[in-house]
Order: C-alpha cells, then sequence, then structure tokens
C-alpha cells in the first residue's frame, strides 16, 4: 500500500522557526497513518529524543535527520540510514558548530561531502529553478549519485503547477528521482498564528510590520497520504519515492549503545580495581581504634551485597569515574558531597563519595540500583559553587572534549518571557506588557491574567483584541524551546567518541562544550551522566570550618561533627534557622516547631516534606499529626506498611510514591518509572489521563479506598515536577546538620561565612548580621583600616567580633580592597593617605566615605566624602606625592552639616544594604500609631486584630497555594509571618506585589509557637523610605492622617529607587 | 547694571493643550512621551500634579492609579513653536529677548523698564498678560540670568532681587537654584550642602575642588562676579518679493511679465542660498482692494524661473484684473535645499525617465489638484488589496522596489469583488463558467491555485469568510480575470478580485 513519509520537518527545536514540538509531529502522523515523519531540525538533532520517545509510546515510526543549511545557502535534508551514518552525521553537525560561535553553525559543502557515505541526502530546490541550480545539482548528483533525491512541494503559491513541471523535467535530466514533501513548519495549520508570532520574534519586527515575511498561508503542515496524492496528481511518483527512502533507513535511536569509559589503564578489570579500592579504603572509615571488632558484620554484609550488584550490571567503571573526581576535589581541597540514590551506598560511603554513613540512617536500600529496572546508578556531587569550575575542567582535560561534554538545559518560554516576546510582536507597549508581566506570577498559566478587573487595574484595557491575543498565544507559545543552555553541572562521558552519539556545540561559557541533549532525553536513552554542581552552603562550610581552625584551633569535616547533638535540635524546634541550609525559609520555619526533628532521620524528613510534592498531595498534616500522637497511625495494607512504615503510613519520598504504585497499584518498576517522568514536564500532561485511570482502578483493584488512592496520586503529580527522593534528602540532611551545628556553637564563625559566601540562601546580608547580633555576636562596620574583601572575626571586647568587609560596601572590588590591605602598614590617617598609599581611584574613595568606612579616621561620612571629593586626579603622580600632600595638608577646615539618623541609616542602605545603626522602621514608628512590634505579637492572643508595619522582605507565591501570597515583612524587632488570602491579595494587588513598605491590619493565627497575620487590609508606605532622610518628616510624630501616600516615582537616578534601594526577595 | 528677567512657563505643555480646547481646563490629564520601550508622563496639568503625579513616571503606574485620566501624546516640538510665539510676543517689551533651556524666557530690560512704569509694574503686566493668555508663569528679576532663572525657579513669584538685596535673598535658596551639574548637585546633597548659604559659607579654594571650576562660575554667574554670554533673538527675513505699479496692469500679459521679473528676482536670490521653491504663492492686489492669490507646488526645489512661470500660468485663467492690478506679492512659502544631479553616462536615459516623470508630476498636479494625482507604493502584505497604498504624487516617496516574491498580481484590483458563481458542494478546480456582469463567461484555467489566508490578527469583514484559492483564468473573450474561491463547507462561491491583461 502507499503511503507518504514525510521527510522535511522543522520543529520548534529549529528555535524561533518551527512552531510545532516534535511530539505533535509524531502524534499527526499517527493519526494520518503516515509510513513515517522525520524529524530534521536546522544543522540539528536537539530535538529527536522526544521524538523518538514518543514515537516508542504511540508505535509510529519516526526518521532521524536533519536540514543541513551550507554556508553559501544551498540547503540539503540529509537522512542517515545506519548507525555509523547517523554518527557520521553527528560529526559534521558537531564540527560545523564548533567552528561557529554558539547557536551558529557553519558547515561547508566540502564538510557534506567527507562525512556523507550513509545517508541520504533530499536537496532543496530554490525558488528559482534557473541553471544556477542546475549547477549545482549537476555538483551533487556526481558526488553523491544514488543517496541524492529532489524535493517537490505543492504549497498553493500559484505557480505550483509550472514548478513541478520544472522541477520534473530538471530530475528527468539529471536522473535524480523526485520527492515529495510539504518542508513542514508545524503538524497542523491551526498552527499559523504560532508560526507567524515565532518569525515576528525572529526579525525582531511586529506583526503589522512583517509583511511577506509571514506565511502566506498555512499549508506547510503534514498531510495525509491522500492529500498527497491529490497535490501530486501526475506526480504520484514523488510520493511513492517517499516510502522507499524510509524503507531504506534503518536506523533507529535505539541502537546507540551507551558505553562507560574505561577508568583502569592498567589493563585491570574495573570489577577488581572497584574492590581493592573499597578494601584499601575501608579502614580509613571504620578505623581500628573505634571498630576494634573490626567492620560492623551488617556492613560487611552490605558491601557484599553491593558489589555483587554492580558487578552483575557492571556498573563499576562508573563508580570509579565519580571516585576519580571526588579524589581529585578533596585533593584540591575543595569540599564535596554526594548524593542520589546511588550515593547512599556503603561503597560510596567508604569511596569518600559521601560523608552519612549508611548506618545512620537505615537507609533504604530498594532504590540503590534496581536489578529489573535496567537504568544508570544516580549520583550528583555537589561541590564549592566558587570552586566548581576546577572540577570541570579536571574533567574535560582528563577525558578530552570529544568524550566528555555538558548536558544542554532547553530554556523554553515561560509565562513571563512568552507574554513578553509574543506582546512585542504584536505591538504593544513595553510599559503594557510590563504590568502585564507583573500580574503573572509563576509559571503555570492557569493563574494568567483573566479577569478584566485585574487587567483594568493594571492600568490596560480589556476590549483590547490584541491583549487577548497576547494572552491566547503566549499561552500556545509557553514551553517553547528557546534556546539551548548548558546544564549546570550534568557531564556525560563516554568510552569512545561522544561526538559520535549526538552533535556537541560550544557553550556560551569559555572552555565549556555542551552536547544536544538535555537531562531528560540522556536519561530516555539510558545514557550515564554525572551531575558537577555548585552548592553555596559547601562553600560557607568550608569556610566556616576553616574560621573554626584558625580562631578556634577546632579542625572538622562533614564526616567528624559529633552527631545527636542536643543543643543542635533545640535550635531547630525553635526555628531558629536564619542561614541554615535548607530549612531557613519561611515555610521550614514555620514547620520546624511542629516536627520538632530531634534526630538525623527527623531532619532527611523535614528536608523533604515542604516540598510542593506533599504539600499538594496533602500528606503534611496528617504526618504532623501522627507524629505528635494526635492521630493513630494506620496502614492501608499489609503490603503498604512495608513501604510507608519509615513515614508513619505517610507517603512523603518520591521512593515511596514510586513503590506505592508498584506495589498498591500493581504497576510494573518500567511504568512506574514512565508515570514519573510523564509528569516531568508540564506539556505532556495530555497523557497523564491515562496513568490515572490505571493508577486508581490498580489501587482499588487492591482493595484501597479510592479517596487514599487519589490522594496518592495527587502526590505523585506534585512529585514529577519537584521530585524530592529520599536518598537527595538524606545528603541534604547532613548539610543541615553540619551548618545548624555551626550557627549553634559558632555563630559567628557562621556568619561571617555565610556572609563571604553571599550570594546565596534565602536572606540577604541584613537579615544575616541582624540574627548574628541577636545571638551574641559583636558585628562591627566595615572600616578602611581594619576591614579586608571578606568580613573577618577579630579579636575585641570579650572575645572575637565580626568586621564587616568592604565587599558589602556597593561599587567596591576586590582588587581595590586586596591593595588597601597591603598598603595598610600601621593604619591610614587621612583619607588622602589612603589615595596615596593603596592607589584607590577617587570614585573608589567617595564610595568608602559615603559607607561611612573611615570612622576609625574619626571622619564621618560627610567629612570622609569632602576629603574624598577634594582629591582630583586618578593617580597621585610618584615624585611629588609627599610634597602635594603637605600642600593639601594646608586645606583650611571646614564644618558641615551633621547627619542626623534617618539620613545615616538611608545612607547605609544606599551603601550597604544594611545599618547597623537603626531600623528604618524603628524611625519611621511615629508615623504609625498603634501598629505592634513584631515581638510584642508573641504575647498578642490568637484571633485578635492588630496592626504591622515593615519593610517587606519576601513574598512568596507557591503553586500549590491557590493564590494565596505569604509574606514576610522586617520591622526593628524581628520578622513578621503575613497571609494573604487571594481575595484580599486580589483587592491589594499593586500594594501586595510592589510594596516595599506596607502596613497591614489583620488577626492573629497561632499555632505552638508559630505566628501568622491573616492580613484583611493593605497599604503600601513605600514612599515613607524616601522621607527618611527629611528630618523635618520624622520629626512630626503621628499624624491623624498619613500624609498624602504619593506613587513612588520611578523617574529618578537609580540610586535613590526605593525598589533598588530595599528589595525584597520575591519567589513565585 | 544690567537687569534681567527671567520667565518660567511651568505647565507650558498643558497650557498649550488647554488653550485649544478649554474643556480640558477642568479635568486632570497627562501628557505622554516614549521613549525606547517605555512610555511615561512628561508633563502633568496643574489638577493632575495636584493629585499627586509627578513627571517621569510610567503611563501604565499612572493609569493605574487613575483610571479616568485623560492622556495626550507630547509634542515637544509644538511646544518649541509656542515659545517661539511667546518670545515674539515678549520682544515688545525690549528687542533683546532670548529663550533659555526647558521653558524659560529672558528679558533684558536694561533701560527700558520706565516705559512700563517701572520694574514692579513690568513684572504685574508680564504677569497679567501672560495669565490672559492662559499660562502660568514665574517671574524674577535680577542682575543676571543665572540668579533671575535661580529666583524665578525657587523664590518668591515677581521677586525683584537688586545687586544689594541679592546676597541676603539668595542665601535660602536650594542648592538646585544655582543649576549645577547632576553629579555636583548631588555630591552637595550627600555632603548636606542643601542652601546656597551652606555653599557660601565655605572657602573658594575647596570648593572648586568638589564642584569643579564649572561649578564655581554658575556660582559666580549667580552673584553677577562673572557675565553671561546672551544670544539674542533675530527674525529671519521672509522669502518674499513685492512690485507696485503706479499704472496698474490691466491684462494677463502685464501680469505675466510682472510675474517673470519677481521670479527672476527671487530665484537669484534663493540661488545665492542653494536654496529652491517647492511652494509658492502669489498674490493679486486690484485697485478696488480686491486680492487674488494662487499657489504652485513642486515635487522638487527648483529655481528655474521659465517652469515655476509656466505652473502658475495654469492659473490664469482665473485672473480678474478688474480695474487693473497695482500690487504684485510673490513669496516663496516653502523653500528646501537645491539638489544638484550628478549626470551619469549609462543611466542618463533613466534619468532623464525619472525627471521627466517628476516633471510631469509637478505640471499635472498644478493642472488639476495635487489631491488627485497619485502614485501607487508597494506595501509588505500577503493580502492584495493591503500590498499597496495610495499616496498623493507630489509627495510621494519615489521608486520604491515592488517585491516580486509575492505571486502575480493583477493590474487592477476591484475594489469590491464581484460575485460570479455559487454553486453548492466543495469544488477544487477553477469553474469553466461565470457569470461576468450577467453574461455567461466560458473560462480557461491558466494558473491557479494560490491560497491566501487572512491576517489573523486583524478582523478585516472582507476575509471574514476565510482563505481564499486564488486563480487566473482567461474568458473566451480575451481577458484575464484573477478569481478567488472561498468555502463555508457547504457551498463555493467564487469572485473576480482582479482584471488583467
Amino acid at each position: 500500500m502507499l503511503r507518504f513519509a514525510e521527510l522535511h520537518t522543522t520543529t520548534n527545536f529549529t528555535f524561533l522557526e518551527g512552531a510545532s514540538h516534535p511530539e505533535d509531529y509524531v502524534r499527526r502522523a499517527k493519526e494520518l497513518d503516515l509510513e513515517a515523519v522525520a524529524i530534521t531540525d536546522r544543522n540539528s538533532l536537539a530535538g529527536v529524543v522526544r521524538a523518538y520517545a514518543e514515537a516508542i509510546k504511540i508505535d509510529q515510526r519516526i526518521i532521524i535527520g536533519a536540514e543541513l543549511l551550507l554556508s553559501d545557502g544551498q540547503c540539503l535534508v540529509a537522512l542517515p540510514t545506519d548507525r555509523n551514518a547517523y554518527g557520521r552525521l553527528c560529526r559534521l553537525i558537531s564540527c560545523g558548530r564548533q567552528r561557529a560561535e554558539k547557536s551558529q553553525c557553519l558547515i561547508h559543502k566540502e564538510d557534506v561531502l567527507e562525512w556523507a557515505e550513509g545517508m541520504i541526502f533530499i536537496l532543496q530546490a530554490p525558488e528559482e529553478i534557473d541553471g544556477q541550480f542546475e549547477e549545482s545539482l549537476r555538483y551533487w548528483v556526481a558526488e553523491l549519485g544514488s543517496a541524492l533525491y529532489l524535493a517537490a512541494e505543492n504549497l498553493l503559491l500559484g505557480q505550483d503547477e509550472l514548478r513541478l513541471a520544472r522541477l520534473h523535467e530538471v530530475a528527468q535530466a539529471h536522473k535524480v528521482p523526485l520527492v515529495a514533501s510539504n518542508h513542514a513548519v508545524m503538524h497542523r495549520p491551526e498552527n499559523r498564528p504560532v508560526a507567524d508570532i515565532l518569525t515576528c520574534i525572529r526579525e525582531h519586527c511586529t506583526i503589522d510590520e512583517a509583511g511577506t515575511r509571514l506565511q502566506k498561508n498555512a499549508e506547510r503542515h503534514l498531510k495525509s497520504t491522500e492529500e498527497m496524492l491529490e497535490l501530486f496528481s501526475g506526480y504520484e511518483d514523488a510520493v511513492r519515492q517517499s516510502q522507499e527512502i524510509s524503507q531504506k533507513i534503518s536506523f533507529s535511536l535505539d541502537e546507540l549503545k551507551y558505553e562507560y569509559p574505561e577508568e583502569v589503564s592498567n589493563g585491570q578489570d574495573p570489577q577488581t580495581e572497584l574492590e581493592r579500592l573499597v578494601i584499601h579504603r575501608l579502614p580509613a572509615r571504620y578505623p581500628a581504634h573505634l571498630f576494634p571488632h573490626g567492620v560492623p558484620e551488617k556492613v560487611a554484609e552490605l558491601i557484599q551485597r553491593e558489589l555483587s550488584v554492580i558487578k552483575e550490571l557492571n556498573y563499576a567503571p562508573y563508580f570509579l569515574t565519580i571516585y576519580d573526581i571526588v579524589k581529585f576535589a578533596t585533593e584540591q581541597g575543595i569540599l564535596c558531597q554526594g548524593r542520589g540514590s546511588a550515593a547512599n551506598s556503603v561503597v560510596c560511603y567508604i569511596l569518600g563519595i559521601t560523608s552519612v554513613s549508611p548506618e545512620r540512617l537505615d537507609m533504604v536500600f530498594e532504590r540503590f540500583i534496581s536489578v529489573e529496572r535496567n537504568e544508570p546508578p544516580d549520583i550528583d556531587v555537589d561541590f564549592e559553587h566558587e570552586r566548581r569550575e576546577e572540577v570541570i575542567q579536571y574533567i574535560y582535560e582528563k577525558y578530552g572534549r570529544h568524550r566528555a561534554g555538558l548536558s544542554a538545559t532547553v530554556i523554553c518560554y515561560r509565562a513571563r518571557s512568552a507574554i513578553r516576546e509574543v506582546g512585542k510582536a504584536l505591538g504593544l507597549s513595553q510599559d503594557t506588557l510590563a504590568s502585564m508581566t507583573s500580574l503573572v506570577w509563576g509559571w503555570s498559566m492557569s493563574d494568567r491574567v483573566t479577569s478584566r478587573a485585574q487587567i483594568k487595574a493594571a492600568g490596560l484595557d480589556p476590549d483590547d483584541r490584541r491583549l487577548a491575543l497576547c494572552a491566547e498565544l503566549s499561552q500556545k507559545i509557553m514551553g517553547y524551546p528557546r534556546h539551548l543552555s548548558q546544564h549546570v553541572g550534568g557531564f556525560i562521558i563516554t568510552k569512545s567518541r561522544l561526538d559520535e552519539i549526538v552533535p556537541v556545540e560550544n557553550a556560551a561559557m569559555e572552555n565549556r562544550t555542551v552536547i544536544e541533549w538535555d537531562k531528560d532525553d540522556i536519561d530516555t536513552l539510558g545514557i550515564l551522566k554525572v551531575d558537577v554542581l555548585g552548592l553555596g552552603m559547601l562553600s560557607c562550610i568550608r569556610r566556616a570550618f576553616a574560621l573554626l581552625k584558625s580562631h578556634y584551633g577546632i579542625s572538622h569535616t562533614l564526616a567528624s561533627l559529633p552527631e545527636g547533638d542536643t543543643a543542635v535540635y533545640d535550635m531547630l524546634c525553635k526555628a531558629d534557622s536564619v542561614g541554615v541550609f535548607q530549612v531557613e525559609s519561611r515555610a521550614q520555619m514555620s514547620f520546624l516547631p511542629r516536627m520538632k526533628p530531634r534526630n538525623f532521620y527527623d531532619l532527611v524528613i523535614e528536608v523533604a516534606i515542604v516540598r510542593p510534592g506533599p504539600i499538594q498531595g496533602d500528606m503534611v498534616h496528617p504526618y504532623i499529626r501522627r507524629r505528635n500522637g494526635e492521630e493513630k497511625a494506620v496502614y492501608p495494607s499489609k503490603e503498604l506498611e512495608g513501604v510507608l512504615g519509615k513515614t508513619l503510613g505517610v507517603p512523603l519520598f518520591q521512593e515511596q510514591a514510586m513503590r506505592i504504585a508498584i506495589v498498591g497499584a500493581g504497576f510494573s518498576p518500567g511504568e512506574a518509572d514512565q508515570l514519573r517522568r510523564a509528569m516531568a514536564t508540564f506539556r505532556k500532561m495530555g497523557t497523564i489521563n491515562s496513568f490515572r485511570d490505571k493508577f486508581i482502578r490498580g489501587m482499588e483493584r487492591n482493595g484501597y479506598d479510592t479517596e487514599f488512592a487519589e490522594r496518592c496520586f495527587k502526590q505523585i503529580e506534585g512529585f514529577g515536577e519537584y521530585g524530592f527522593p529520599e536518598s537527595h534528602a538524606a545528603s541534604f540532611a547532613l548539610l543541615v546538620y553540619a551548618s545548624a551545628w555551626l550557627k549553634c556553637h559558632h555563630p559567628d564563625a557562621f556568619a561571617c561565612a555565610l556572609l563571604n559566601s553571599q550570594p546565596m540562601g534565602f536572606y540577604a546580608p541584613a537579615q544575616i548580621i541582624r540574627d548574628a547580633r541577636e545571638h551574641g555576636v559583636m558585628v562591627k562596620p566595615a572600616d578602611v583600616n581594619y576591614s579586608a574583601w571578606d568580613s573577618i572575626l577579630e579579636p575585641g571586647e570579650g572575645g572575637l567580633v565580626l568586621r564587616l568587609g568592604l565587599r558589602q560596601v556597593k561599587g567596591m572590588n576586590e582588587g581595590d580592597a586586596d591593595w588597601i590591605v597591603a598598603a595598610r602598614q600601621n593604619g591610614y590617617v587621612t583619607v588622602r593617605d589612603l589615595w596615596l598609599r593603596a592607589g584607590v581611584k577617587p570614585a573608589i574613595l567617595k564610595r568608602l566615605a559615603d559607607a561611612d568606612a573611615f570612622s576609625s579616621l574619626h571622619l564621618d561620612r560627610r567629612e570622609a566624602l569632602w576629603q574624598a571629593s577634594g582629591i582630583k586626579g586618578e593617580k597621585p603622580l610618584p615624585l611629588f606625592s609627599y610634597a602635594r600632600e603637605d600642600e593639601q595638608g594646608m586645606e583650611p577646615d571646614v564644618i558641615l552639616p551633621k547627619m542626623h539618623i534617618g539620613e545615616d541609616v538611608l545612607q547605609d542602605y544606599r551603601s550597604l544594604r544594611l545599618s547597623l545603626r537603626d531600623h528604618p522602621i524603628k524611625l519611621l514608628r511615629p508615623q504609625f500609631p498603634g501598629t505592634m512590634k513584631s515581638k510584642s505579637l508573641l504575647s498578642v492572643s490568637d484571633k485578635q486584630r492588630v496592626s504591622v508595619v515593615g519593610l517587606v522582605l519576601a513574598r512568596q507565591r507557591p503553586g500549590t497555594s491557590k493564590g494565596v501570597v505569604f509574606m514576610t515583612l522586617e520591622d526593628e524587632d524581628g520578622s513578621i509571618n503575613i497571609v494573604v488570602w487571594r481575595k484580599v491579595c486580589e483587592r491589594y494587588r499593586r500594594a501586595v506585589m510592589t510594596g516595599r513598605l506596607v502596613q497591614i491590619s489583620g488577626v492573629i493565627e497561632r499555632k505552638d509557637i508559630v505566628t501568622h497575620l491573616i492580613a484583611d487590609r493593605i497599604t503600601d508606605y513605600s514612599s515613607y523610605l524616601e522621607k527618611l532622610g527629611d528630618e523635618n518628616f520624622l520629626k512630626k510624630a503621628s499624624r491623624a492622617e498619613p500624609v498624602k501616600n504619593r506613587p513612588v516615582s520611578l523617574h529618578k537616578h537609580p540610586r535613590d529607587m526605593i525598589k533598588a534601594l530595599f528589595p525584597s526577595r520575591d519567589f513565585h | 547694571m544690567q537687569r534681567m528677567i527671567c520667565i518660567w512657563f511651568p505647565f507650558l505643555e498643558s497650557e498649550r493643550l488647554i488653550r485649544q480646547n478649554h474643556d480640558l481646563a477642568q479635568r486632570p490629564f497627562a501628557l505622554i512621551m516614549r521613549e525606547a520601550n517605555r512610555a511615561f508622563v512628561s508633563a502633568l496639568s496643574r489638577n493632575a500634579e495636584n493629585m499627586g503625579f509627578a513627571p517621569g513616571m510610567s503611563l501604565a503606574d499612572v493609569r493605574a492609579a487613575a483610571p479616568d485620566m485623560l492622556y495626550y501624546d507630547a509634542d515637544p516640538m509644538q511646544d518649541i513653536r509656542c515659545l517661539q510665539g511667546l518670545l515674539r510676543w515678549a520682544s515688545r517689551f525690549t528687542p533683546r529677548v532670548s529663550r533659555g533651556g526647558g521653558h524659560n524666557l529672558y528679558l533684558d530690560i536694561t533701560g527700558a523698564s520706565h516705559l512700563f512704569g517701572g520694574e514692579d509694574a513690568l513684572l504685574d503686566t508680564l504677569e497679567t498678560q501672560l495669565n490672559d493668555f492662559g499660562f502660568a508663569a514665574r517671574l524674577a528679576l535680577a542682575d543676571s540670568k543665572a540668579a533671575a532663572w535661580g529666583f524665578a525657579h525657587f523664590g518668591k513669584s515677581k521677586s525683584n532681587i537688586t545687586a544689594e538685596k541679592l546676597p541676603d535673598a539668595a542665601n535660602d535658596l536650594p542648592v538646585e537654584a544655582l543649576r549645577l551639574s547632576y553629579a555636583s548637585t548631588a555630591l552637595c546633597q550627600r555632603l548636606g550642602l542643601r542652601k546656597i548659604r551652606d555653599l557660601r559659607a565655605l572657602p573658594r579654594v575647596t570648593l572648586t575642588n568638589r564642584i569643579g571650576l564649572e561649578g564655581i562660575n554658575r556660582l559666580d554667574h549667580f552673584f553677577g562676579r562673572r557675565a553671561e554670554v546672551t544670544e539674542f533673538a533675530r527674525y529671519k527675513k521672509r522669502l518674499m518679493e513685492e512690485a507696485q505699479f503706479f499704472d496698474s496692469l490691466a491684462t494677463n500679459a502685464g501680469v505675466e511679465a510682472a510675474l517673470e521679473e519677481l521670479l527672476e528676482k527671487l530665484c537669484h536670490r534663493l540661488s545665492g542660498m542653494q536654496q529652491g521653491i517647492r511652494k509658492a504663492r502669489l498674490q493679486l492686489e486690484r485697485v478696488d482692494h480686491e486680492t487674488m492669490s494662487f499657489s504652485i507646488q513642486l515635487t522638487r526645489p527648483s529655481i528655474d524661473v521659465n517652469l515655476l512661470k509656466r505652473l502658475f500660468l495654469h492659473h490664469f485663467d482665473q485672473i480678474d484684473v478688474g480695474f487693473g492690478i497695482d500690487r504684485l506679492i510673490l513669496i516663496a512659502e516653502q523653500a528646501a535645499p537645491l539638489t544638484l544631479h550628478q549626470l551619469s553616462l549609462e543611466n542618463s536615459k533613466v534619468q532623464n525617465r525619472e525627471q521627466d516623470m517628476e516633471r510631469l508630476i509637478t505640471e499635472l498636479s498644478n493642472m488639476v489638484g495635487y489631491r488627485y494625482i497619485h502614485r501607487f507604493i508597494p506595501a509588505d502584505s500577503h493580502i492584495p488589496e493591503r500590498a499597496f497604498s495610495r499616496e498623493a504624487a507630489l509627495y510621494a516617496s519615489k521608486s520604491q522596489r515592488w517585491i516580486p516574491s509575492s505571486g502575480k498580481r493583477p493590474l487592477r484590483i476591484l475594489k469590491k469583488p464581484v460575485s460570479v458563481l455559487l454553486h453548492d458542494g466543495i469544488e477544487k478546480k477553477a469553474p469553466e463558467t461565470v457569470f461576468w456582469h450577467g453574461h455567461k463567461c466560458h473560462l480557461t484555467p491558466l494558473s491557479g491555485p494560490e491560497r491566501i489566508e487572512p491576517d489573523w490578527w486583524r478582523d478585516d469583514p472582507g476575509w471574514r469568510n476565510g482563505p481564499r484559492d486564488y486563480w487566473w483564468v482567461k474568458t473566451h473573450f480575451g481577458a484575464l480575470f484573477w478569481l478567488y474561491r472561498v468555502t463555508d463547507g457547504m457551498k463555493t462561491q467564487w469572485f473576480v478580485h482582479g482584471l488583467g491583461s
């Protein structure tokens, strides 16, 4: 039977051109009953794995290929027929991409010939079929012979019949078969608007200007065999040719066999080497003085079991690879820590990949490596974020760029970026778009701007047709890939050439090469990757350890911290966790006092539980109730008790959710994994329903409650996007413990290390310092005579004090700071002195003056600035430096007006983003009579009405909260947790979303020691912050009426903008 | 001693609009400026400013806060024109007037105030008259431009500052009144130097080190210790020639001769300026005080006396000399630099053709009126009726390339396509017969179909029926039709959209 095969498609992985997902083509091909569909993106194979995954699922044949756009403008579709030809295509694209800039590709005619063996080529005819084209056709025929075909389209452009006849004539003359195609850019004609919008984005024009750059019609879509035959009547052979070509191609992506790199060079068998290493390193982890009876029996047994699994699956090379990387890091003094299912094995503990000893948590071994599910083991390694690059370069160096590459991350349009770009293409003005995007939180479009009132509130016209189009199309474009970026650290390392598996291209960052596939694609194909990630907390911990050693003479490693320290857990139970890894967020803080962690495994749960998965599945409260004995732990069945025993019958970890699908709903392990993946990306949502039915029916069949089944499924849904497995939680928990231990016992060193590792974590330096002071740490301001670039600990009255580093000073750079330290000698006496000796530019001097860093010279901010601004010339002339100093010493003294406290604080924020003087709210408090301070809220009884005022520290609207916004305010006493219900949020939308200083009235809600304020009235007083420097304003105490609250003017020097001065951290 | 008045118009932009539309006086409104990617408020009406808005806010912010506010586009050119008008008005008080940056005027009234009843009376007069025009104005009189500016902006309105009063009066003005550079003003603020008093308290040497020589100069200008150069406005002479006749002209021939003389004079003057006439007007005044006037326009500026005369001659049949014409005025209403053309050897034919075409357009436009002579300009669109636009030929930008890739288009496109056939079902081939104005036509298809989809982003009533399939067909009587087909799934309808040959 004659069936058409579409051999030339452009998916949205040809960025800003293809208007459909690769999966869409595959599904549509199935609907149309096509012989096959080729995925041929321009000079790229980036989309093929997605198509392949879909093809397997729905059993549709696909062909892997690429459209080659040559440097001279000719266009060929290349379709490899077998594995070797595929390898050559990868090499060809890699070579074209590596010689060009990022995301560009430069392929010459000669390159094609070099790698052409085993490929079928379809030449695309230009618009004009002239002598020049015949010339090049002759060239290709001579070089490629029978592998060459000529593409023919009938796209209803008016002169198609003439063109077809002409093509036929030329093809006959050169004995090249014609092959029918649509040169598709979309899977259905309905996607034309999307294609047009992409064109506009690509061409940087609006839809009204785009004109003939747009598609004339929607004919470039997939068509059925019947349609093709009709369009090619008289040339049916061209349609038949497509089928014949597709039958000549045998290559499929499942032929890509992945091979681990061999780690052993001396001819040793990797397994033997691994076993040798384990035995060799065993005494280091289980030293004789601690384990007089030798290694515990349980551990020995585990080692045996793991080694045999590793042997069976031939994973030894993988462990050796990771061991090698970790060994390198350890030798360089880079702190690192492994996580992931395999990382929690005894083998990894012994090899030093992780510091969590297996007996420390009764670790589930079921997900270590499952024999039946032949998937690669999962180990991620976190390194100090500042030194990760060294590790990356080591890997490149060791394996070579042809064998090691970073995996890509597909950057997709999200709600905001989609609205912004689509709106621009539709000709909406930038400010309209700004108002529109500012109303979108997060990136699920279910939350897009729909209500007229909201659009109106943003100052826009809800009846505008373009706005409606913008909303509609941006929703469509969400999830479209925009460009490839490098993954944060996912390395692919192969035994043979990597660039014969996938094209490798240059990354934006120097010295990096990236493959074209992302981690999902790699997963799909079962390729191993090593995640080399950067983690700020590791830098912080390393710094803290170093401070402990130099100031207290204590040396520690992650593994050596004393376990089970009661004081540490006491501290966490009080939610005193600013700066502590993972548990410092507001949600975690309000959860800690309820969870009351008392041991390491509690921390593991703590890390995993406050996540969208368990929250969406409504698992948090049942767990807490059971834990606190308010509810009995019941198990839906005996089998599930085995799965859920550790978590009191409530599924919290990803592993458990998967086990439920297997044990409870009768999924095979493979299916369970498919289910997890199906939900990993939102755009595959369509396929979820079938899984859902299957899951719930399976649970019901096994006698479970429907409601329980639905809850479990919901949770799996949550895990899909934010999966958090126990194995990762365990590794993180160790860092939680380590950072909490440091904070508890050495708050000075911890705060200092935190400050020097910024930016990281949830809090800004202002909050870190405030917290440190509350824990009795003396903090001293940055000063040219005492500070270095980093913050340091220095001896002071009654112990060590924390001296802020010059890094806190806005506009300061490390080089100048180093010079200031190096040339300091016995201290600087005048501003001029600093200029002369450290060679610091006057501009920097002024910044230091603004930061009040000259107080040890008995100069206040203005006096220092006066002196600094008197210095002219970038650099002192060496010969006259001393003479000039004397001469300048003659400058008469001046008396400048003293700053009042408000000015000082404002200037502190301007220059340092924090103030060690007074909190702005303390100064403004008289303006807000009747408001309560955060500390006194503790004594207010539940359900009482209060009014508070504070700076907005953070606002969050988790996807799980159904439109509720959590705000965190800060006043002079501490922070206040605000809950804004959806209705209230809508009413005070602008204040909630853009306010920096707000007054909020509402009702207190208290549970244990956690206090929330449920807001019902929110007023934006951000403009008051501008008046901090106005003494008269501050002096006038409590007004009956608030002064007219002017909207904050945005047309100001950026230095003075309130938005920049008092930023809040917004998480969506 | 120099006496200088500064007049500042704080609400010039909005008051200019109110003068055009008095209803606006009661309503808050804002003027919007677009800059790169931002639309922001550049000026506000007085009552809008009283509501708490300030220039510089983003349009969206203002809209959100005051949904009922009215918006207009700012037009800085008009503002300047308005100021220039005011400048001309001011020149009745003193010939030495000039326009400063921003919305300020300076009047040097040294030795002139006594004509208006003294300095204070003059200030009163100025203010009253400006208020009558509908402009709020803040005025100040001082010995220097800088001081007048400072007091107009930051002092009491109508301050009259004499040399003796200046030091004391200046003390309380804010530093901004000195108009230092942004960086210097900011520095002063950071140093806590808010008033001019604070600056004066500082030793001059040290101050120079901080605010620079330029800053010190500003200070000296302010206190009149250093003269500031002012360039006063001068008015250009109009490009105009006139002739008076003792013996009035009684025939067109006489007028023609006189016109030729005027044209020669004017063109001679223009040629010295390298300018040519684009627009000219001839005014004829009769002895009975009737006036007639005729205008001509050209595509390209010219000083060709013969050409210009010929263009005027087109109007001569309308001249009614009556009892005779005793005055002729010729005004070049619009002049532009002469464009000189390099004659090229190879292309001289093309060039000549182009020039001939221009001349033809000029002649025709002046004969029948330039509104009636059009040129088709290509536009970039797949939609046939959007693929061109019509512009007055006299002003049209010349010879843009037609985009050939859009497919073959007919010479004549019908404004409203004519329905020629309707039948049930969906027919994909071109029809064999259609009814064109009631006559049956037999057709032979030539090419097609060409499918054109409507522009999905606009709601074009003509295109609501969805995509069209266009065909070129030949009728049995030899004409070419550009046909298209639309279908609603049940019926197919055919239209003729264009005719070719």
